[in-house]
């Protein structure tokens, strides 16, 4: 039997929402954690600022680690931990967690690449410049990179917004949710077509923002 | 100002062991322009580096102004390398930030005053020639300027010493003298004492004051300009003071020094200073009985003393010719007779 369409707009509502809560929530969380392990993981390699090759291998390790593990997988593997942090494995709130645990490392192996395309040759006048490790990191790396930072985030948001489709599988709310309970699991074709629509015009969105203010502010 | 003693650093990659620099000692006073010129691998570079000690010396110790680099605690060490700025060859600008914001950026980490920051900041635009461009970022800017900003950020601080590494390589000819014109500036207004590092020997012969010639990871000659210039004692040096000098005889000559004969003898005559003014070969023509046939030479400067460097031959008696040359050879001028593979 086919949705009343007259009602079921809310529905469609609330799932976009849920699905922009759940994006939104866990990018915040993730990229945090993510540059942090990213600056960590250029600053401490052989012959940076702050060399430290156990930190770095540890951390490489960790990231290569999440890193291989499928999103759908890793939902359920940590469903303990989950109900842990948020008293329970199901709805918009338990697939953030998942959803953190896998965007962090890939946003922490993003940034990694920004900085590392920085030239050594500026880090190195900053240290001739009597710059602290601190203000190489702060004052000099991360402007350099800021605009590909910002690139970089665009790509994980839009890898975020794939994953809480997939959250869906497990329940938990948003567009994807609506897509498999019922453009998948009971063939409502109209569904699916206005789920995916939405969802390629926030992945478009998403993209297009990016790419304008990683314009802005490379300022060519 | 800076002293080198019994300098070596030592890279590891795996088994293989590298000597970028083995037992390097020699002093810059202050004040001075020194050069180090030396081919790629020579171990330049690292030598550079280990005065600020962006590279850590294996053995021995660099003494700026007395100080022991290697014995300062990283905050010591961040004061002092305010103390001595540094250029690039590829001037490694901030790329995101304006060229007022590249300059002031040293200034910015010290924690300087905004209002102090912009005087400073506007002085050194002018110093170096970029009023104009302050607003702008370092990819809207040539070569030439691109260095001049660098060289504005090096001396925001107020430096004593200043470090080029292979500072003008990037740069063609025309930019190049404009850059050491500047450097010059520096060190006369400023009495800032520079170190520069470089392939090119005629960044030395420019600027420079002193010279230190660096073969794998060896200082294999030094010496004032002039006197490397004049009388290069190894090979490497000659190779390097024929690359500006043009003192290579050309092929063309080559036919006339193997068909010398008693009668015909060909000499280099090398003038320096007052001695390159006088009349000399119209003197020796008129007071002998000799004809002079000039073959080949150039005069140029260095150090501000002229210098002058002719192939001449001599042609008449035996006799006379060694006359002529006896008279040639006093003073100021050095005369050689130049024989074939030996020139």
């Amino acid at each position: 039997m086919p949705v009343d369409w007259s009602t079921f707009w809310v529905d469609i509502l609330d799932a976009t929402g849920d699905t922009l809560i759940m994006v939104g929530v866990s990018l915040l969380a993730s990229a945090v954690i993510g540059i942090l392990i990213g600056i960590i993981l250029v600053v401490t390699r052989k012959g940076h600022i702050l060399e430290n090759l156990p930190v770095f291998n540890v951390l490489n390790a960790i990231v290569n680690v999440l890193r291989s593990i499928p999103f759908i997988i890793l939902m359920v593997a940590i469903i303990p931990f989950t109900r842990l942090v948020v008293g329970t494995s199901i709805g918009t709130a338990a697939a953030i967690v998942p959803l953190i645990v896998y965007a962090g490392p890939y946003i922490a192996r993003l940034v990694e690449n920004s900085l590392l395309e920085i030239d050594p040759g500026i880090v190195e006048a900053a240290e001739a410049m009597g710059a602290t490790p601190w203000q190489t990191i702060f004052r000099i790396l991360l402007p350099e990179a800021f605009s590909s930072l910002i690139l970089s985030l665009t790509t994980a948001t839009i890898g975020l917004v794939g994953a809480s489709a997939m959250a869906g599988a497990v329940g938990g709310g948003g567009l994807g949710d609506l897509a498999i309970a019922y453009g998948y699991q009971r063939f409502d074709t109209d569904v699916m077509i206005v789920t995916v629509v939405l969802l390629i015009i926030l992945v478009q969105g998403l993209q297009s923002s990016g790419n304008v203010i990683s314009r802005k502010l490379r300022r060519r | 100002m800076i002293r080198f003693e019994e300098v070596t650093k030592i890279y590891e990659s795996g088994k293989n062991q590298v000597k970028a620099l083995n037992n390097v000692s020699f002093e810059i006073d202050k004040g001075e322009i020194y050069g180090v010129v030396g081919y790629s691998g020579a171990g330049k570079s690292s030598l550079l580096r280990c005065v600020n000690l962006l590279e850590k010396p294996s053995s021995g110790r660099v003494l700026v102004d007395g100080e022991n680099m290697a014995d300062l605690s990283p905050k010591e060490l961040r004061k002092k390398r305010k103390n001595i700025g540094m250029i690039f060859q590829h001037f490694n600008l901030l790329n995101a930030k304006t060229v007022f914001d590249n300059i002031a950026t040293p200034l910015y980490l010290q924690g300087e005053k905004k209002s102090a920051i912009k005087e400073k900041v506007n002085n050194l635009l002018e110093f170096v020639g970029l009023s104009e461009h302050g607003h702008k970022y370092p990819d809207q800017l040539s070569g030439g300027q691109k260095q001049r900003v660098g060289i504005a950020r090096a001396l925001s601080t107020d430096p004593e010493v200043l470090l080029c590494d292979e500072a003008t390589s990037a740069l063609d000819p025309q930019t190049t003298s404009s850059i050491l014109e500047l450097l010059k500036r520096i060190n006369k207004e400023y009495h800032i004492t520079i170190l520069i590092i470089t392939h090119e020997m005629n960044v030395i012969r420019e600027i420079c004051s002193s010279v230190a010639v660096m073969e794998k990871g060896k200082v294999i000659e030094k010496g004032s300009v002039f006197e490397v210039f004049s009388r290069p004692k190894t090979e490497t040096a000659r190779r390097f003071v024929s690359s500006v000098l043009q003192d290579e005889l050309p092929d063309s000559l080559k036919n006339i020094l193997r068909n010398q004969d008693k009668n015909h003898q060909v000499f280099r005559i090398v003038f320096t200073g007052a001695s390159t003014g006088q009349p000399l070969l119209s003197q020796i023509a008129k007071k002998f009985d000799v004809d002079v046939s000039v073959l080949y030479g150039h005069v140029t400067e260095l150090q501000d003393v002229p210098f002058g460097n002719l192939v001449v031959q001599l042609i008449g008696d035996e006799l006379e010719i060694r006359r002529a040359v006896f008279f040639a050879g006093q003073g100021d001028v050095e005369v050689r007779e130049v024989i074939e593979h030996a020139s």
